[in-house]
């Protein structure tokens, strides 16, 4: 008896889908079936054939580039420790914080479920709000991971390399428009 | 298959590799393990990904995209797709095929910047789901008004830069 519920302590009430067949990728499948139906009928066969063919072309360069980006990606995640990464955008100050920052910020892998709670662990600690918006800016629009997991294997380098120049003044700027708000940045009491 | 930047990644991978055999063996194995499940679960999505992209950019007239975010189309241009981006609500999966489309149905580059930096940067969507909890409104309307100018200022900037150095 003792064991039967222990068993059912540590199975799940029902199963979830599996993580690599869950919501969203069920949501894409649809979008493809009704966009290649749609394509079909409209276009024609040939546009069908022709748009599926370019299509494996372009995934057979992406596979290889994908294996390599996300083994850089990976390794790197866990290469850094992420006190470290709090730590060193706690430290600085002035430009050199936000130079810090930035720096730190295109390094941070991984999605903002983990973001998020370390900037704001940060900001409740007392880091200025210039570090803080120029880490944010920096790992949402230069991160690293985004970067070479997507825009690398689709975009391409060339396209990668002239937005990466043209966003890189970005978390500067925002740092600098952010001290110049008039107003506070701590977070109201809960009322 | 490989090309350049694919055999510098692997390089920068083994690089990773051996610098972590040295200092912490046991990442070697967990980066790898790591590598092939996020491998086997961002392919089908990028699989998925391409293929509406193709089929969409096929229905799609490439009148009204090249009209309005053009190359030509300038400083309009970039501040209409600023606008767009800020409220696409998805993540990387959906937004790059997306672009894709965009720059195959004649979207300009600087455009498709300003685009990729008002998603990135202003995402609406982002401040709603864990933003405003996490960090406060005061934060967030901080954060967001630095962050308005950001992405015209960087379609602006890739302008410059094309018109420097002029891209295929």
């Amino acid at each position: 008896m003792s064991d039967e519920a222990q068993k059912d302590q540590r199975l799940p009430k029902f199963r979830p889908l599996p993580k690599s067949i869950d919501r969203s990728l069920l949501v894409m499948m649809l979008m493809v079936v009704a966009a290649g139906v749609a394509c079909w009928f409209v276009e024609g066969q040939e546009a069908f054939i022709e748009s599926f063919s370019s299509d494996l072309v372009m995934m057979m360069k992406i596979v290889p580039k994908l294996a390599a980006a996300l083994l850089v990606a990976s390794f790197l995640q866990l290469m850094i420790p992420r006190q470290l990464v709090a730590k060193w955008i706690g430290e600085g100050t002035g430009a050199k914080g936000v130079a810090i920052a930035t720096t730190i910020g295109a390094l941070t892998p991984g999605g903002p479920m983990t973001s998020f709670p370390m900037v704001s662990a940060l900001a409740e600690s007392g880091t200025g709000r210039a570090p803080l918006i120029a880490y944010l800016v920096s790992w949402s629009n230069l991160g690293f991971q985004r970067l070479l997991i997507w825009e690398l294997p689709l975009l391409g380098p060339t396209f990668l390399i002239m937005r990466y120049i043209a966003c890189l003044p970005l978390p500067f700027l925002a740092a600098w428009l952010a001290t110049k708000i008039p107003m506070s940045i701590e977070k109201d009491e809960k009322s | 298959m490989l090309d350049l930047s694919t055999i510098i990644l692997f390089l920068i991978a083994l690089g990773l590799a051996v610098v972590a055999a040295r200092r912490q063996p046991h990442i070697v194995k967990q980066g790898t393990v790591m590598s092939v499940e996020r491998f086997l679960a961002v392919l089908p999505r990028m699989a998925l990904a391409i293929l509406a992209a193709g089929f969409v950019s096929k229905l799609v007239p490439s009148g009204p995209i090249a009209h309005h975010i053009g190359p030509e189309s300038g400083i309009y241009g970039i501040l209409l797709a600023s606008l767009i981006g800020a409220f696409i609500p998805s993540g990387p999966s959906v937004l790059f095929p997306v672009v894709v489309v965009l720059l195959q149905a004649g979207a300009g580059f600087p455009q498709v910047v300003a685009f990729l930096s008002a998603w990135s940067v202003v995402a609406l969507h982002r401040v709603l789901i864990y933003e405003l909890p996490l960090m406060g409104w005061r934060f967030v309307v901080v954060r967001v008004l630095s962050a308005l100018p950001l992405a015209p200022l960087s379609g602006v900037l890739a302008q410059v830069i094309i018109d420097f150095f002029p891209m295929k």
